[in-house]
């Protein structure tokens, strides 16, 4: 605070107080003058600015407003109306139908926008957008939507059987299918197992892209020259062979995850021996001696015997591959496809066989993943939508096609004489890989499907760190794994 | 006779209010438009409506929606039914719940007693005469990482902190330290992030003390050097109580960004939880039982629990900083 006398400040108070004693003198004279001679101030001032401020003023009161209603339409009601003008588009009956299909693979969109150019040859009166989306943001926006009733949702979507299970509780999104199935009479063309994965409580809520067989890939010239002769009967035989490979080459026989991702692998060669970890009913069953003895033994190549390459990401095996650390590797045929596309320069030198088996009675194959298109009930344009997903589901022309654009090896049975599927592959030495996953789709198990898959993975996630640690034993590793879905299952019913 | 009068008056009083002009001077003034007071008074008010429309719309709206939601159970997607305060109390008897908050505490910590510190020292630093001439290209790369966004980030650490081939263990394994499982030993989880989030979020707070320090004027610090005080003495007696108003806003920042830590462990760790559920962070559970599980009221639940748990936090802390506006 400065200090100052009274006098200092004088000149500036007198010059304040007249400052505002001019004001009011204006004020009164003015307001005393304009009343008398205009009656309404708005005249003067028009008077006075010459109206073009005035005119300015307006002009950016206007101006303002426009955009505050622009704005205000732009964010609330935008998607809305868009939406409301495509339903009118479809319920126009003589207007070209819209329909929407959603994918989170881009190999997936390949193959569907090359169905689209194929269907409308035939049906020009349909406009089909394939729109491809990040994996967990479809599942996430396919959520948003259905609590929406459906408003601005796809009419056909890729659903991956690992997302498929949280969309079983309650009311179901998806559109059984059975009807239409039965209508076209298509009912057993689609292998069995792999129709069961999307069937659920008697419904069909979707149609596989892939078969899906999981075989064993190996490195014919290493296994060749280590004189392994190929394909081994049995698991013990398979580790057996990876320690000769250890001792004489230094190479790993397999790669394994060394984190929670394990599960994948586990789950393949669980259901090889008939059982999963969602028996027929749907209840877990995790706690049996296959299941202690699978992962006993994944654990055992890894740790123990160190045959097997334990790694954290799947890039680290991708590259031990490449290096040719890594001479085998247990893959679907989507995985087989994912080889061809990573590691192409050992194009060649790979070859495909049956996975070695337990005990006699188990399947020498398995299943592993898998992506269904499904029919939302909301459609609003069901029938041309069913004859699309047929046409690209259901035909032969598009299930050899796919396997053109995509490797995914189609599940139905009419595509696999064709002459396109029977080639041999180079990649695999020209080896007839058509032939053998046909083979194999007709004795492949089946994956149930289940409503609290993800809940097993999290519980399987928990408790998985102290079992590859060493802390816990395999027994006590599936006792706690099957505790702790019951509790999970039973929180979240 | 009129332009002279409008000439003589400026453009600041012709704009002013009539009711302030009365308070001014004593003389009422009587306009006679038609609705121009009332034009006049909510002309303002329009232009400032924007924001406030579309806060209605994106801010209050969902909050008292949210509490709606936050009372059914979700039957299913498109279904639900009204439960009360289940929800809530399911939140508060959950197991995973109160292993986030306990994540989310220590993590808090990690950030108070180790990111502050650091980025206080780093600012004096900054502050510091020798480093004067070269104080703007010190904050420019300080502030840097804080615009790298968190998915890059996350992904660039995740390579340095793998197990095979990860910078870090490279460089410790020259010391002869065995590789450590930095992602997926659930010890490390925390440790982790806080690695990660010293690099990225240590400009943006020294640059905070730096404003801070900068508000310090000289003269208390020569008065100080006159009395005789050493450097310790400066900083915990000048120094430290002075910057107790950006401090208060710093640590108040820290804790309700570590409470909300979403993007760094959803990428460290690939959308899952962790081993253990080591990096589960409440968002993270919110957004997994929300989008994940479809629990929608559960999620809005435990985000209404975190709001009063953040609250207390901040009350407390204003009382303990003695902040008053």
């Amino acid at each position: 605070m400065e200090f100052s006398p009274w006098f200092v400040n004088k000149k500036k108070r007198f010059k304040k107080s007249f400052k505002w004693w001019r004001i009011s003198c204006i004020y009164k004279w003015q307001s005393h003058w304009k009343l008398k001679n205009f009656g309404s101030t708005k005249k003067l001032q028009y008077k006075i600015m010459g109206g073009f401020k005035m005119f300015k003023r307006k002009m950016s009161v206007l101006i303002l407003s426009v955009l505050l209603i622009l704005t205000v339409s732009l964010t609330g009601c935008g998607s809305k109306s868009n939406s409301t003008n495509a339903a009118k588009d479809n319920s126009n009956s003589n207007g070209p139908v819209n329909l929407t299909v959603w994918t989170f693979v881009d190999t997936h969109q390949k193959f569907y926008e090359d169905a689209v150019s194929r269907f409308k040859q035939n049906n020009p009166n349909v406009n089909i957008e394939v729109k491809l989306m990040e994996y967990d943001a479809l599942y996430d926006k396919l959520a948003v939507v259905a609590q929406a009733g459906g408003e601005g949702g796809p009419d056909l979507i890729d659903v991956e059987e690992g997302a498929f299970g949280r969309f079983l509780k309650g009311d179901i999104v998806f559109e059984p299918l059975n009807t239409y199935v039965e209508k076209a009479n298509k009912k057993d063309a689609i292998a069995k197992g792999r129709q069961a994965l999307y069937t659920y409580g008697g419904n069909i809520y979707g149609l596989e892209h892939a078969l899906c067989p999981v075989s064993l890939l190996y490195r014919k010239d290493i296994f060749d020259k280590a004189g392994i002769q190929m394909p081994l009967k049995t698991w013990d035989e398979f580790i057996a062979a990876g320690k000769k490979l250890k001792d004489e080459q230094g190479v790993y026989i397999l790669p394994v995850s060394a984190t929670a991702k394990r599960n994948n692998l586990i789950g393949a060669l669980y259901r090889q021996t008939g059982l999963d970890v969602a028996d027929k009913d749907g209840n877990p069953s995790i706690n049996t001696p296959e299941f202690i003895k699978i992962n006993q033994m994944l654990q055992d190549m890894v740790k123990k015997d160190k045959i097997a390459f334990g790694y954290e990401k799947s890039t680290d095996a991708t590259k031990a591959i490449q290096d040719g650390k890594v001479v085998a590797d247990i893959r679907a045929d989507w995985g087989a496809g994912m080889l061809k596309n990573d590691v192409k320069e050992l194009s060649g030198k790979w070859a495909v066989c049956e996975l070695p088996i337990f005990k006699d009675g188990d399947d020498p194959t398995s299943c592993w993943g898998g992506t269904g298109c499904s029919m939302l009930k909301s459609s609003k344009n069901k029938e041309m939508a069913w004859k699309f997903m047929e046409f690209a589901q259901l035909t032969k022309e598009s299930a050899v096609k796919r396997y053109e654009l995509t490797n995914l090896f189609p599940p139905l049975f009419e595509a696999y004489d064709d002459p396109k599927l029977q080639a041999g592959d180079p990649y695999f030495g020209g080896q007839e890989t058509g032939k053998f996953y046909k083979k194999m789709g007709e004795v492949m198990p089946a994956q149930n499907p289940t409503w609290w898959r993800n809940l097993y993975d999290e519980a399987f996630n928990k408790h998985f760190v102290d079992f590859e640690k060493g802390d816990i034993t395999a027994e006590q590793f599936a006792q706690s794994l099957e505790e702790e879905l019951k509790t999970l299952i039973e929180k979240d019913k | 006779m009129c332009f002279y009068i409008t000439s003589f008056i400026r453009e600041e009083d012709m704009l002013m209010n009539e009711s302030h002009i009365e308070k001014k001077t004593g003389v009422t003034v009587n306009y006679k438009g038609k609705f121009s007071k009332l034009k006049k008074k909510s002309l303002p008010y329009l232009f400032i409506s924007p924001f406030f429309l579309v806060y209605t719309l994106v801010g209050i709206y969902p909050f008292f929606n949210g509490i709606w939601i936050s009372l059914n159970k979700q039957l299913s997607l498109t279904t639900s039914k009204y439960v009360g305060l289940l929800n809530y109390k399911n939140v508060l008897t959950d197991d995973r719940f109160w292993n986030s908050m306990r994540n989310a505490t220590v993590y808090t910590c990690g950030s108070l007693f180790i990111i502050l510190p650091i980025a206080l020292f780093v600012a004096l630093l900054v502050k510091s005469k020798k480093l004067a001439k070269y104080r703007g290209i010190i904050t420019t790369l300080l502030f840097s990482p804080n615009v790298t966004s968190v998915i890059v980030v996350s992904m660039i650490f995740m390579y340095f902190l793998k197990k095979d081939g990860g910078i870090f263990n490279g460089v410790l394994g020259l010391f002869g330290v065995p590789p450590i499982s930095f992602l997926t030993d659930p010890a490390w989880a925390i440790a982790d992030l806080l690695i990660l989030c010293t690099w990225k979020y240590l400009g943006i707070n020294s640059l905070y003390f730096l404003a801070g320090l900068q508000n310090i004027s000289d003269e208390v610090i020569e008065a100080s050097l006159i009395d005789g005080a050493n450097k310790v003495q400066r900083f915990f007696h000048i120094t430290i109580p002075l910057l107790r108003p950006i401090m208060a806003f710093i640590v108040f920042q820290a804790i309700i960004g570590s409470f909300n830590l979403f993007g760094e462990p959803f990428m460290l760790i690939a959308g899952g939880a962790g081993a253990k559920d080591s990096m589960l962070f409440p968002t993270l559970f919110l957004y997994q039982q929300a989008f994940k599980k479809f629990n929608f009221g559960f999620a809005a639940a435990l985000g209404y629990i975190l709001m009063a748990f953040l609250l207390v936090i901040t009350m407390i802390q204003m009382k303990f900083f003695k902040v008053k506006e």
